[in-house]
């Protein structure tokens, strides 16, 4: 397990994060190792999207800290921490009329000056970030035109634009049917291996999760409940405890993958 | 580009036309003269272009060129494309300020008159942006807020205007109602002034805005001073709208449609956005002036009134078209 050998590069230590007087993680421990595939699970509301917000460093933690390559992420200034770590978040917008491109130009702000002109390497993040998620051929499309599914593929275009070492991602694939799905997953994994991104992800799909992910952390109530490979978090017994859903887990015979198929009584 | 172009050529007819057509006609010839200081310029023709028409077109155009300005900053700062910048409070501001030196002065001197306005302006306006801070300020936050304050100004315009003096009422009414009749060189070169100061400081942070439309959360992922940007754009609006109103009044609709006029034109970007809207909307309070004095004369209307005739059927095309995408 090579993933289990490489060096944190994010990490939470004793993080309470919340809003206000309201605390959603408690004294929360995290590592996400460099070049991995990490995916964060768990029911509605238990905080995960909040774990990515701390990670990206838009909230602070109310006690302990949050760390990238070692150091506090609170002392980047913005656009530095903006040059390391991309965040894609849920449930975006765009103005209508806006197209394609405009949207995924903004991804180089963090890489700009205030005169700065637009470079030769802006364009070519631009342009590969298009062709990598498939939305070549609607660069110049209104955003009002597109499916749920272009946008969401805009969107992620626009922050892989950012070309940053580490990316977080809220509901990727969220609005996506399901061969745009894989794609994006398969993206994801192929971003890992050849360029050595770290990519921590929340999905709702198990069994997508342990097929394309080296590590799953699932959350309750704010706090980790197990985190590890596929193989090692996906039993009947942490299933159930997370999500409250008896499962029986079967292995997919080709690549190992756990699945988790949910039990039925006979007499329903 | 070609857009612009057309956009700038039309601007130059508009303005000729607006410097010909009055009372007394002037022809082009004689309008070139006047304007190149040539001695085949007539007397009448020097009085009527250089003391009324110019100083008229050109204060129309600066006032169009601010409140477009502000609307452009104003949508984009409250990321609602049916914003203008008398949701931020600048309206109602100014319009008290003014009721209250009226009425209360009798007859004030008309600088001392438009300083009070743009001061009332800004006030409300900062006002809004104190009052909905909470440890950050928000779109809707703001928007709320600025309705809340901008009724409660004009319940107090409305106060004193019922026991004030009717004549000094009538003169407030007739000063909000928007108009450039009594142009003078002053007025505009202190809106000038500050136009300068509005546009400069929106072109330099034309490319913040571009980030900031997209949302909050998405902009501060990217690295951007969020708070800061909002803060400036506040302030900046604030100051062009401002401004605008102490020049002339309260002219309607202008910093709403021009910015869409410039969209629908040029795309989101608002480095491009920018020149195009402040053209666009010196065009239309000129070309709405234009035909304030001219469709309805003997009696003409004041241009803030003509911009609301023709604003509304716009403003409305725009909520039918959002209901229909």
């Amino acid at each position: 397990m090579p993933e289990q050998l490489a060096l944190p590069i994010l990490e939470t230590r004793a993080a309470s994060i919340g809003y206000g007087a309201r605390l959603i993680l408690r004294d929360l421990d995290l590592s996400v190792p460099e070049a991995s595939f990490t995916v964060l699970l768990g029911p509605n509301g238990c905080g995960k999207s909040t774990l990515l917000r701390a990670l990206a460093g838009l909230i602070r933690p109310q006690q302990g800290t949050v760390l990238i390559n070692g150091y506090s992420i609170s002392m980047f200034p913005r656009k530095e921490l903006a040059q390391r770590i991309g965040l894609l978040s849920q449930n975006q917008s765009a103005p209508e009329g806006m197209t394609v491109m405009d949207l995924v130009r903004q991804g180089r702000y963090p890489h700009r000056t205030l005169f700065g002109r637009w470079t030769k390497e802006d364009d070519e993040a631009c342009e590969e970030a298009l062709a990598v998620t498939d939305t070549a051929d609607l660069a110049g499309e209104k955003f009002d035109t597109l499916s749920g599914g272009q946008r969401q593929r805009a969107w992620i275009a626009m922050t892989l634009a950012q070309r940053t070492s580490v990316l977080l991602l809220d509901e990727p694939t969220t609005f996506l049917d399901l061969s745009h799905q894989i794609d994006t997953l398969r993206l994801a994994r192929k971003l890992v291996r050849e360029r050595g991104v770290t990519i921590v992800a929340v999905l709702h799909d198990l069994n997508q999760a342990a097929r394309y992910a080296d590590n799953l952390v699932l959350l309750k109530h704010g706090a980790i409940v197990s985190e590890g490979s596929p193989a090692d978090v996906l039993t009947s017994d942490i299933v159930k405890r997370v999500f409250d859903v008896d499962v029986t887990i079967i292995t997919e015979p080709r690549t190992q993958a756990p699945i988790c198929v949910p039990v039925e009584d006979a007499d329903l | 580009m070609r857009s612009v172009l057309i956009l700038s050529g039309f601007s130059v007819v508009i303005l000729f036309l607006a410097l010909a057509i009055g009372d007394h006609h002037v022809s082009i010839a004689q309008i070139l003269a006047v304007l190149t200081d040539s001695p085949a310029a007539d007397a009448q023709s020097i009085q009527i272009i250089r003391d009324i028409r110019l100083p008229r077109v050109i204060l129309g155009f600066l006032v169009g060129a601010s409140l477009a300005t502000a609307g452009m900053i104003a949508q984009s700062v409250l990321r609602n494309p049916l914003a203008e910048p008398g949701l931020i409070g600048v309206n109602a501001g100014a319009a008290l300020a003014a009721v209250i030196v009226i009425v209360r002065f009798e007859v004030p001197p008309t600088h001392l008159l438009s300083w009070l306005a743009f001061a009332g302006a800004l006030t409300m306006s900062l006002a809004i942006y104190a009052l909905s801070w909470n440890s950050g300020s928000s779109s809707l936050r703001i928007i709320l807020i600025g309705i809340g304050l901008s009724s409660l100004a004009g319940a107090g315009a409305n106060f004193i205007s019922t026991f004030g003096n009717p004549q000094a009422v009538q003169r407030a009414m007739v000063w909000l109602s928007g108009s450039i009749y009594n142009s003078t060189w002053d007025k505009i070169r202190t809106l000038a002034t500050w136009l300068t100061i509005g546009i400069a400081g929106s072109a330099l942070i034309a490319r913040e805005m571009d980030l900031l439309i997209l949302g909050d959360e998405t902009a501060r992922a990217r690295g951007q001073p969020v708070e800061l940007i909002r803060a400036v754009m506040f302030v900046l609006c604030a100051v062009l709208s401002g401004a605008a109103v102490a020049a002339a009044g309260l002219v309607a609709f202008v910093g709403l449609i021009a910015p869409h006029i410039a969209r629908a034109l040029v795309g989101h970007s608002h480095g491009l956005m920018l020149p195009v809207t402040a053209l666009a909307g010196g065009l239309l309070v000129v070309g709405a002036d234009l035909a304030a004095r001219t469709l309805f004369t003997p009696a003409p209307l004041p241009v803030g009134l003509m911009t609301a005739i023709l604003g509304a059927p716009f403003f409305a095309y725009l909520m039918w078209r959002k209901k229909n995408a």
